[in-house]
């Protein structure tokens, strides 16, 4: 059954490796991802590892890289297909490009800062020289201030008022004030103007609100107060002159300089973009040469050295199938190195459990997931994804059953199929998203299933299609149907008795009793879907046991196992299909007419009860000659059945421990030890198999009934559909004309409805309900799920856990960490 | 009995052709045995299911209770029952149904 029917054969390979030729081979086998390899020194410190320089440099390069990625303006496109490795030389002449390209985004992102906080000291001035001329002549009031100023300035005499003009931020200027005001008793004259036009921080970039202020005061002793509290406020004081000529002058140099300055800035911009375009091309596929060089000396690390012979040495688990891959990257290693030492490949006998590898491709992979999810899979024991391709989507389409709903889910699962290559470019966070892309496979299946059952149960829409004919028919004259309303169509009569070919007839979606006939109908079809479910779980614990060469375990667990489910719950599901043949309204003997049809679970728990039940003629209590001994020997068997579950394995293990001891004592003395080991063992075994019989028993009574969900979701389905076209849809029909608008409007809301609550909503339900019957129902029967995953050394996997760990962690730190 | 020979014969078979000859077809390759196991199990389900369907319908016990103006227009649109099933060739799904089929075998 091809390659899902259980994991891969793997072998545990010891690989003598020249340290030259190491690296090459790594790189063709992280490109195969094929390898899992193990850590041969566990005990040794991350930091005296052999490789660690090399790992270190990587890391150091990543960073640098990841700085520079951060520095450009747009994402960098996507890195070149390169399947070659890189040669020693190569990545020393990449490190130093790499080392050159950062320090001289540094020196030029550094020069840049610089010319920016000159311009940016320059451009306060200007305006503060500009707001001063304003204060100095516009006011009237204030001539007398100017000119006392003037002739302070002029003639240095003391006793004149002093100023001093500066910048500061807008939000510290209330407290500025009131602090001048204070320390000089208010003796000062204080005149501020906001900047319009926001500047920008150099440093941060973000935008900052400062405003200009002057502060006249009188004498030496405040001009010292003034300057400390300014220094306090971290407000920039600017030398202004105080007459209006030098004003001028002073504004026309600053302008000048302005200019100069734009220019120079302008240049370095240009300069370092054209630096990061001519690097944004190459940096993603430097990037995944510098991770794919990292991983391979992460992997290198874990290999341990022979001093003597000069060689590392390494163990990794492989499929048998691949051996001849890995036999060919160790080859074109030694080729590349030009050593004439070969490397050698060798397999190391183990007692180990392996890995558990099962190969997928896009269509399996979805179903592999649901089952991994539950648990890996022992090591090559039966993987039950295979069966749960078919036997999940149907459970799921039982529940689902609907042909619109199919449709619409089937649409949307093969537009994601048919464009998946596009999709899959498309790297989102959107986990829902991932979440429907990942399993659009199962989906689809889900959807064509879906139309599949939908056909059955007749229901589209909660509305059916009468395609072949309907089996039922009016018998009655138009004077009745004018005076009832509501009238029971007989069996005997309006049936045609041939039943609709395909699916449910149309008839019963009219009818106001369908809910009778579909409940019957629904709860035997999940009975026996989920007998044959379960008997199939058991069965696959044969194949188990057959390819573990534990074949007494068939005679000890599976028989019994079997017996007691089919005895019983089989018998059931035969009295159901007996009940469908036997029973018919146009019987001619009245015993198996419609009034005497027996109901088939009150048969079976009287089975159960050993009660017997009499004979109410015309009917009769059994359906068949020798019913209650053929059940009671069926019970009898089936409660046999248990005793062998609980006692067959450890007595069974008693034996064979008792034969084998006879065997050593033969050979040598007996020991002591062993046996009380044994006796504790032999306990603990019974409890187990104790824990294990009453397990199955129990859950063949409740995993049975727990099928009935098929019943209950299918029902819920078809009745919320049913409702929202009866409450809503049927709103907007009626009259002709003047409804038209309003049906477009509520065909909306029931569409909307349709899709939110009925596909998507009891879609995610009914899958949930899927997922538990196989998880719990189906794989409890043979599944252990003790194994763990093969996880190789590969390229792949590691270059998207490194982007998804990059983007969360860009996601906490809120920006590229530098 | 209720059961009819026409429609069980071309279902069984029809599911039996995709259950049981199809998976010797199946294309060779690593995923033959997949393609197998899925066609036999969806041969399996569909058929049971389509079974159950057609069992449960072929002694109804009870009859559908409807509405007098469904009754009436039921027979009047819904042709009856009985005429129909002697000419089903007539029916297009079927004349589809089996262009499709020499279609394909030829």
């Amino acid at each position: 059954m091809g390659t899902m029917f259980r994991s891969e054969e793997m072998v545990l390979c010891q690989l003598f490796v020249q340290p030259e030729a190491a690296y090459v081979s790594m790189y063709e086998l992280g490109e195969a991802g094929i390898a899992q390899f193990r850590d041969l020194n566990p005990h040794v410190n991350d930091f005296q590892r052999r490789y660690v320089s090399e790992v270190r440099r990587c890391s150091e390069m990543e960073r640098k890289l990841r700085w520079v990625a951060g520095e450009l303006p747009e994402p960098p496109p996507p890195p070149k297909p390169d399947r070659c490795s890189l040669s020693p030389r190569e990545i020393n002449i990449l490190e130093e490009r790499i080392d050159f390209i950062e320090s001289e985004i540094q020196e030029i992102t550094r020069n840049a800062r610089n010319l920016k906080s000159d311009y940016l000291s320059l451009i306060e001035l200007k305006t503060l020289i500009e707001k001063m001329q304003t204060f100095f002549q516009d006011h009237s009031a204030q001539r007398k201030i100017s000119a006392s100023v003037q002739i302070y300035n002029n003639d240095a005499v003391l006793g004149h008022l002093g100023f001093i003009a500066g910048v500061v931020t807008t939000a510290r200027i209330p407290a500025f004030e009131k602090m001048l005001w204070r320390i000089s008793h208010g003796n000062i004259f204080f005149k501020q103007a906001q900047i319009d036009e926001p500047l920008k921080d150099p440093i941060t970039g973000h935008e900052l609100q400062k405003t200009v202020f002057v502060v006249f005061f009188h004498g030496e002793q405040i001009k010292l107060r003034v300057k400390k509290v300014c220094h306090g406020f971290k407000a920039t004081l600017y030398p202004c002159p105080a007459t209006y000529k030098d004003q001028l002058d002073m504004l026309a140099g600053v302008g000048t300089r302005i200019k100069d300055l734009e220019m120079v800035l302008e240049q370095t911009e240009n300069h370092r973009r054209l630096v990061l375009t001519n690097i944004a091309r190459d940096i993603s596929t430097w990037m995944v040469a510098v991770r794919k060089e990292k991983a391979i000396y992460h992997t290198l690390n874990m290999f341990s050295m022979d001093i003597v012979k000069k060689c590392l040495i390494a163990e990794c688990w492989v499929p048998r199938r691949d051996l001849t891959v890995v036999q060919k990257a160790l080859e074109n290693g030694v080729k590349a190195s030009g050593s004439p030492i070969p490397s050698i490949l060798h397999y190391v006998p183990t007692h180990e459990t392996p890995p558990t590898f099962n190969r997928t491709n896009k269509f399996t992979r979805g179903f592999q997931n649901l089952i991994d999810s539950y648990g890996i899979a022992s090591y090559r024991e039966v993987n039950p994804a295979l069966y749960t391709i078919i036997t999940f989507p149907f459970l799921f389409a039982v529940m689902f059953g609907d042909v619109g709903h199919g449709i619409i889910m089937t649409a949307f699962a093969a537009i994601l199929v048919i464009y998946e290559k596009k999709f899959s470019k498309v790297q989102t966070d959107n986990e829902i998203w991932n979440i429907f892309f990942g399993g659009r496979y199962i989906i689809l299946l889900m959807g064509i299933f879906s139309i599949y059952t939908g056909l059955i149960y007749n229901d589209m829409f909660s509305k059916s299609l009468n395609i072949f004919g309907t089996s039922w028919r009016n018998v009655y004259e138009d004077g009745v149907l004018q005076n009832h309303t509501m009238l029971e169509l007989d069996p005997k009569t309006a049936y045609t008795q041939t039943p609709y070919p395909f699916g449910l007839d149309p008839a019963w979606q009219f009818a106001s009793n369908n809910i009778i006939f579909l409940n019957s109908f629904k709860m035997k079809l999940s009975i026996i879907f989920g007998v044959i479910h379960m008997a199939f779980g058991v069965t696959m614990s044969v194949v188990n046991f057959n390819f573990f060469k534990k074949q007494e375990m068939i005679f000890l667990q599976y028989i019994p196992q079997i017996l007691f489910l089919l005895l019983l719950f089989w018998y059931l599901c035969l009295l159901m299909f007996m009940k469908w043949i036997m029973y018919s309204a146009v019987a001619e003997d009245p015993a198996s007419g419609t009034s005497c049809a027996p109901s088939v679970l009150i048969i079976f728990i009287n089975m159960m009860l050993l009660k017997s039940s009499e004979d109410k003629p015309p009917c009769r209590a059994m359906m068949y000659d020798g019913q209650d001994q053929v059940q009671k020997t069926f019970l009898a068997i089936g409660f046999l059945c248990i005793p062998v579950m609980l006692f067959g394995k450890p007595v069974y293990k008693m034996i064979m421990a008792k034969k084998r001891k006879q065997y050593q004592q033969g050979v040598e003395t007996g020991e002591e030890v062993e046996k009380e080991g044994h006796d504790g063992g032999m306990a603990e075994e019974l409890i187990t198999q104790c824990i294990h019989t009453i397990e199955y028993v129990l859950g063949a009574v409740s995993h049975t009934a727990s099928y009935l969900r098929l019943w209950a979701l299918s029902l819920a389905h078809a009745q919320l559909s049913a409702v929202l076209w009866q409450r809503v849809l049927i709103m907007g029909m009626g009259y002709p004309g003047v409804n038209s608008l309003k049906l477009y409007v509520i065909f909306a809301v029931w569409a909307f409805f349709t899709l939110a609550i009925l596909v998507l909503m009891e879609g995610l339900s009914a899958f949930l309900h899927t997922l538990r019957l196989h998880w719990v129902e189906f794989m409890s029967k043979f599944y252990e799920g003790q194994g763990y995953a093969f996880a190789p050394f590969c390229f792949t996997d590691i270059l998207e856990n490194e982007d998804d760990e990059r983007k969360a962690a860009a996601e906490t730190n809120g920006g590229p960490p530098e | 009995m209720g059961a009819s020979f026409v429609p069980i014969t071309v279902f069984t078979l029809l599911w039996g052709i995709v259950g049981i000859v199809c998976p010797f077809f199946a294309p060779k390759g690593p995923n033959r045995g997949i393609i197998q196991v899925v066609l036999m199990l969806t041969a399996a389900t569909c058929w049971l299911f389509w079974l159950c369907a057609y069992m449960a319908q072929m002694n109804p016990l009870i009859g559908p209770r409807l509405n007098n103006e469904t009754l009436i227009w039921m027979s009047r649109t819904w042709r009856d029952g009985m005429t129909i099933r002697h000419d089903w060739k007539e029916i297009r799904p079927f004349k589809i149904f089996i262009t499709v089929v020499i279609h394909s075998l030829s």
